[in-house]
């Protein structure tokens, strides 16, 4: 199979700066609901910071030192200026800029969202396949079942459960904690496997569910029989014909599941103690620490536009026929 | 038969020895604690939280603080005296107290401190003060504008008076952070990562009050066994619960009641009730009609089984509640006492009928303000609103986050009745934000004859007299029922039974003297 010259195409890159540019509105968008939401919610950061025996002038100094005490809509507007200079803010609660803060916890969610997301396409598309192979018999049904407890079931029951089962009472992983794989590969395996598994299996069931009727779709097309007929291997003609061509749907839900694992890892990192964005954001908001709340938001957005984005280069790659005008 | 017995009395000896050595503390090791919360800031003088005192108390220290009973002892302080007509103090400092950064403590360090705590600390502190100066390097002048205990808002351990060195602290706006933070504590600061850990290492040079023979309160003689203890933020309590039972945490903070049986049941960890820990208390926004009246409050008081919502919060655990009329636990032994019984858990439904009747209540809705992050605040408030119900009061209960039902009470508007727990009181003056005229936290409580006792229970006046005020107070709160108080609440802590000679002094975990077999 010949895949077009994917990023030298002139037509793509086109393509890509128009969609980067098209993303600006909606990014600026998600910045004001960000900044809007916590803002309105009710609860101040300085009353949360002095304490329950903070008095009205002790809260009223802290909020001008913190800059709290300016219009609403001057607010806003520094906030726009600094993003514009790529500037995310200060947190009064953390000491730091909030790109810093940001940046420092990233490469942990995305540590764990990827690990979710193997087990996740490892656990999906073979349970997606086998009940496609086997439409309405006993595998379906098992592999469907499997696939129906991991959508019902919360991520922060899914990781309870785990905990109970495999820290407590088994004792062969750790109950919480983070060590990067750059610091110890073993220990960090450890410490990533049930939280990735906690957070995966509730994504491999979308993805089971996507890839059954996707295969189911393509095992029925003429070409399938053609195959067969021409007494291909059944491999041959599962992984190579129905497999590929079933491709397309299943990034999508893929690249979908992706975002999902994202918002699910904020869940999860308070579950499992994992220092990345999810837990520092979710502080974040209980101190009503502004800045990271927002910053943390905007990145997120970010993602899900890239990610939306990459999907959609993904079609080309798979698809040929698609085109970017 | 002799060489059998002698290799038994031998085995013995061998036994009670290996007992006696895991008795014996050791230095070395590090402590892992599973606390709550992450704190909002290390700085001591800028914060009432518990998170952020659980923490401070290692590092810094101040001229007088809390023993064992509640008593007041020195501690930077070698001793004060007061001027005859009480307006003024002088403090004698210790001899050769070591900052972590190596200096020597001074009367300057002193006086820059409590300045800066003066001007900067929330909740008015030190308002009576006109000065503080050094008189000599280790000695502290306070002039005062009015006679008035000093020595009770120097101890007050909810917002700490610490000392820092002078460099640090003069005229410090902003809050102390990182290597700044230098006290004369056992331990001192190493590391925040926030979400991750606060780490503190043992202070080797730690000079420790030898007047006393061991740790008492929060002061004493301290000893640092730990070479390090790391205060580890873990929100969820199951967390908390399942790094306990694993090992990965020697200790964990308020852990699931109903988890209390399994840590029993489990080897190699300790459940401990942590008491006194809070007082369940209903504050009353009396500017809003109808609770402007007090004949309704009195028909709130009259309507409560303070039992059965305690039990409704414990699951039924009488382990965990006690029933108490006072702002003070029994273990305070100098403040506790039984005033206002008569009111408190006394249902009597037709007292109520009455009472409603000659306040003239007409159903109007009752908004009462909580939060589901505190789940006993939860329990209790479901509890609460239930029995007003029954009892014929149109009660609507608003829920939301912790900091938003703050930021709501705060308004003093729109509502009646605010959930919410007190850590314990120290002493009556304590009781001031929650009750005095124009306190923002007494939300429009306003009752002179109350006033006129906390201020006279400020004054430096002896113990007994304090005593005789501090229960008029009472009575007059639950007869004007000021706020109500439902009980007291006991949390769970839960330890590895590796660690010995922990204690604890009421929300704060002391691990000095403490140590890891």
């Amino acid at each position: 199979m010949n895949h077009p010259p994917l990023f030298v195409n002139a037509k793509m890159i086109n393509y890509i700066i128009r969609r980067l540019l098209g993303a600006i509105p909606t990014w600026l968008l998600v910045g004001l609901v960000a900044f809007l939401i916590i803002h309105l919610t009710p609860g101040d950061p300085a009353a949360v910071m002095l304490g329950p025996e903070a008095t009205h002038t002790g809260i009223e100094v802290l909020r001008e030192r913190l800059g709290l005490n300016k219009p609403f809509l001057i607010q806003l507007r520094d906030w726009y200026l600094g993003i514009l200079h790529g500037d995310l803010g200060y947190s009064f609660f953390l000491g730091r800029s909030v790109a810093a803060a940001l940046w420092e916890r990233l490469p942990v969610t995305f540590t764990l969202a990827v690990c979710a997301m193997l087990v996740a396409v490892f656990i999906g598309v073979p349970l997606g396949v086998i009940a496609a192979l086997h439409p309405n018999k006993l595998q379906d049904t098992i592999a469907m079942g499997i696939s129906l407890l991991g959508l019902s079931v919360p991520e922060f029951v899914m990781g309870l459960a785990l905990i109970y089962v495999f820290a407590v009472l088994l004792r062969w992983f750790p109950a919480g904690g983070y060590v990067s794989f750059t610091e110890n590969f073993p220990r960090a395996l450890l410490h990533i496997a049930m939280p990735a598994s906690s957070l995966g299996f509730i994504q491999a069931a979308l993805i089971a569910r996507m890839t059954r009727a996707a295969m189911l779709e393509v095992l029925n097309a003429d070409f399938i029989h053609t195959a067969r007929a021409k007494g291909l291997p059944e491999a041959t003609v599962i992984w190579r014909h129905a497999f590929r061509n079933a491709m397309l749907p299943i990034i999508t839900v893929i690249g979908l599941a992706f975002t999902l694992l994202l918002g699910g890892a904020f869940i999860t990192e308070v579950v499992f103690r994992i220092p990345g964005m999810g837990l520092l954001t979710i502080s974040a908001v209980k101190r009503r620490d502004y800045p990271v709340v927002q910053g943390a938001l905007l990145i997120l957005a970010s993602f899900v536009l890239l990610m939306n984005l990459l999907v959609d280069l993904a079609y080309a790659y798979f698809d040929p026929r698609i085109q970017y005008d | 038969m002799r060489w059998l017995s002698k290799l038994v009395i031998l085995w013995l000896i061998v036994v009670a020895g290996m007992l006696a050595i895991a008795e014996q503390p050791r230095f070395g090791g590090i402590l892992k604690a599973a606390m709550q919360t992450n704190p909002p800031t290390l700085d001591p003088h800028l914060s009432t939280t518990t998170a952020t005192r659980q923490i401070a108390v290692y590092i810094f220290e101040t001229l007088v603080t809390y023993d064992a009973n509640y008593n007041i002892i020195p501690q930077l302080a070698l001793s004060w005296e007061v001027s005859s007509d009480g307006l003024e103090y002088i403090f004698h400092l210790r001899q050769g107290v070591k900052f972590h950064n190596g200096k020597i403590l001074t009367a300057d360090d002193v006086v820059a401190s409590l300045k800066r705590y003066q001007a900067y600390a929330p909740g008015k502190r030190l308002a009576n003060v006109v000065d503080i100066s050094a008189v000599d390097e280790l000695t502290v002048k306070f002039t005062l504008k009015q006679p008035q205990d000093l020595i009770l808002e120097l101890a007050n351990p909810g917002i700490f008076a610490a000392i820092l060195p002078a460099e640090i602290i003069k005229d410090r706006a902003t809050d102390v952070r990182g290597e700044e933070l230098i006290g004369t504590g056992p331990y001192r600061f190493a590391e925040w990562k926030p979400d991750v850990y606060v780490r503190l290492v043992r202070f080797d040079e730690y000079v420790p009050d030898t007047r006393f023979e061991g740790p008492t309160g929060l002061g004493g003689r301290r000893t640092a066994y730990f070479d390090e203890i790391q205060f580890i933020p873990v929100t969820s309590p199951a967390a908390r619960l399942a790094g306990l039972l694993t090992g990965e945490f020697d200790y964990a903070e308020e852990l699931p009641i109903t988890s209390y049986q399994q840590l029993l049941n489990s080897p190699g960890v300790i459940a401990r009730v942590l008491k006194p820990r809070w007082s369940i208390v209903l504050e009353l926004n009396q500017g809003e009609p109808p609770m402007d009246n007090v004949l309704f409050r009195r028909a709130l008081v009259a309507a409560l089984d303070m039992e059965a919502v305690l039990r409704a919060v414990t699951f039924g655990n009488p382990e965990f509640y006690r029933l108490n009329p006072s702002f003070f636990f029994p273990e305070q032994v100098a403040w506790y006492n039984d005033a206002g019984a008569e009111f408190y858990n006394k249902p009597n439904l037709n007292e109520v009928r009455r009472l409603l009747k000659e306040a003239g209540y007409n159903f109007e809705p009752i908004i009462f303000l909580s939060n589901r992050d505190y789940d006993w605040m939860y329990k209790c408030t479901l509890a609460v609103a239930s029995q007003l119900q029954q009892a014929g009061i149109n009660v609507v209960v608003e829920f939301s986050d912790w900091p938003s039902q703050i930021a709501r009470a705060l308004t003093l508007k729109g509502w009646h009745i605010n959930q919410t727990g007190w850590s314990p009181r120290l002493d009556p003056t304590a009781l001031g934000p929650s009750l005095r005229c124009g306190s923002p936290s007494a939300y429009n409580y306003c009752n002179p004859e109350v006033d006129k006792l906390l201020d006279e229970l400020s004054k430096p006046l002896p113990l007994e007299e304090k005593q005789r005020l501090s229960r008029e107070l009472q009575q007059l709160v639950w007869e004007d029922v000021g706020v109500i108080k439902i009980g007291d609440f006991f949390s769970l802590e839960g330890l590895s039974a590796k660690v010995k000679g922990y204690r604890s002094w009421t929300v704060i975990p002391l691990f000095w003297d403490c140590w890891k077999e």
